[in-house]
């Protein structure tokens, strides 16, 4: 599952990375020696070494069968933070915390998207169940709270952007314009994110 | 309100104003906050206070979302700054320009929550500090304060003459918001004897 996930956004954003995420899972008594919190069921661990960046990615073991879109998404956000994590790295390049996350709620648009054959078919309940029905979890510090409300409204405001080009079907353009926003920096990703106008 | 406007500087018009319309609308809030909403409306009705950029010739602020990603970056000297800017300009815009919000993919709500939350999070960042309250009070009164600035924006209006007195009717008409109603009663746009006493 992690591997698929991984092969299809690096399809979609045309990334060539020679890590493969599923090496880097780690068990929650790893992920807690790590610096882990494991208050989430999914969790990316970073320390800055000597040599660089160090990654590390917990899921729950329930997360290992997703039952639910809901579950689903957890590990295609987990994926999605090790990729943009390592993508940015190598671009040598700093990332926000709200950058990430947003990042994220787009990558889990277009992966539920392309999964169901790129077709308009229930769009509105896929962009309602990611974007609106959406809670938080309680152990939240207010400020997470914000963040995530924040990078949640930001994606929206873009998977919305996306939808003209999925529901004519233009496939080589929803590919052109997602990987144009991919390799955006922070501010840029941001402001790009928060416009108004059709991708 | 033309004693008011003759009555001096900017801020004195402004004390008066927030005065009068805090205590119309039974709004308590402590004397120093309402110093500082004072502050705020007579700083930003010099308009280069409020938009910070030109694009493409045209004055215009800062996205929220930005100022908020600037913030969550900076140290913390610097993050209180970025979020009291924050705060300020989501109180300003959601009380000043409250109907041209509601045609907006972003509306009137969004520039409650991110200005409540960047008054709250000032407010723990100066903790401590005697400004921590009036923060806090700004965050937790901020749906009342955004009340208070659509009044006195609305009064304003309809002091300048037949074209506001319009402006401020026909939000009336759409909204059917009964301090506008005051507002328009008062200034004899309205019938007297609609509102029930």
């Amino acid at each position: 599952m992690i591997d698929l996930i991984q092969a299809q956004l690096e399809n979609t954003y045309g990334l060539s990375s020679e890590l493969k995420v599923s090496d880097f899972l780690v068990d929650e008594t790893a992920a807690r020696a790590l610096g882990g919190t494991a208050r989430a069921r999914e969790e990316l661990l970073v320390s800055e070494g000597a040599e660089g960046l160090e990654l590390a990615l917990y899921l729950h073991p329930s997360l290992s069968h997703p039952q639910t879109l809901g579950e689903f998404c957890e590990v295609v956000e987990g994926v999605s933070h090790f990729l943009y994590l390592a993508h940015t790295a190598k671009e040598e390049r700093r990332v926000s915390l709200l950058e990430l996350e947003a990042q994220a709620e787009v990558d889990k648009f277009i992966v539920c998207v392309l999964r169901r054959g790129f077709r308009g078919g229930g769009l509105p309940a896929l962009l309602a169940a990611l974007f609106e029905r959406v809670s938080l979890h309680a152990h939240l510090t207010e400020a997470e709270r914000w963040r995530y409300a924040e990078a949640n409204r930001l994606a929206r405001s873009y998977a919305r952007r996306l939808v003209p080009l999925i529901l004519t079907a233009s496939l080589e353009r929803f590919l052109a314009e997602v990987r144009h926003m991919y390799r955006l920096g922070a501010d840029a990703k941001l402001r790009y994110f928060a416009q108004l106008r059709p991708a | 309100m033309s004693q008011l406007v003759l009555s001096g500087s900017l801020k004195e018009f402004f004390r008066l104003m927030v005065g009068e319309v805090v205590k119309r609308q039974r709004v308590t809030i402590e004397e120093i906050t309402e110093f500082y909403v004072v502050n705020l409306l007579s700083d930003y009705a010099q308009a280069e206070r409020l938009f910070d950029a030109s694009v493409d010739g045209r004055r215009d602020t800062e996205p929220l979302a930005l100022l908020y990603h600037r913030a969550l970056q900076q140290e913390r000297d610097e993050r209180v700054r970025t979020l009291r800017r924050l705060g300020d300009v989501s109180l300003y815009t959601a009380g000043f320009f409250q109907p041209s919000l509601q045609d907006r993919v972003v509306g009137p709500d969004y520039y409650m929550q991110m200005g409540r939350n960047a008054y709250a999070a000032v407010a723990e960042l100066s903790s401590g500090s005697s400004f921590s309250a009036v923060y806090q009070e700004l965050g937790l009164k901020f749906a009342s304060l955004v009340e208070v600035l659509e009044e006195i924006s609305a009064r304003g209006q309809v002091a300048t003459g037949p074209e506001g007195q319009l402006r401020v009717f026909e939000r009336w008409q759409r909204s059917g918001n009964e301090r506008l109603e005051v507002v328009l009663l008062e200034a004899g746009m309205l019938p007297k004897g609609r509102l029930p006493n």
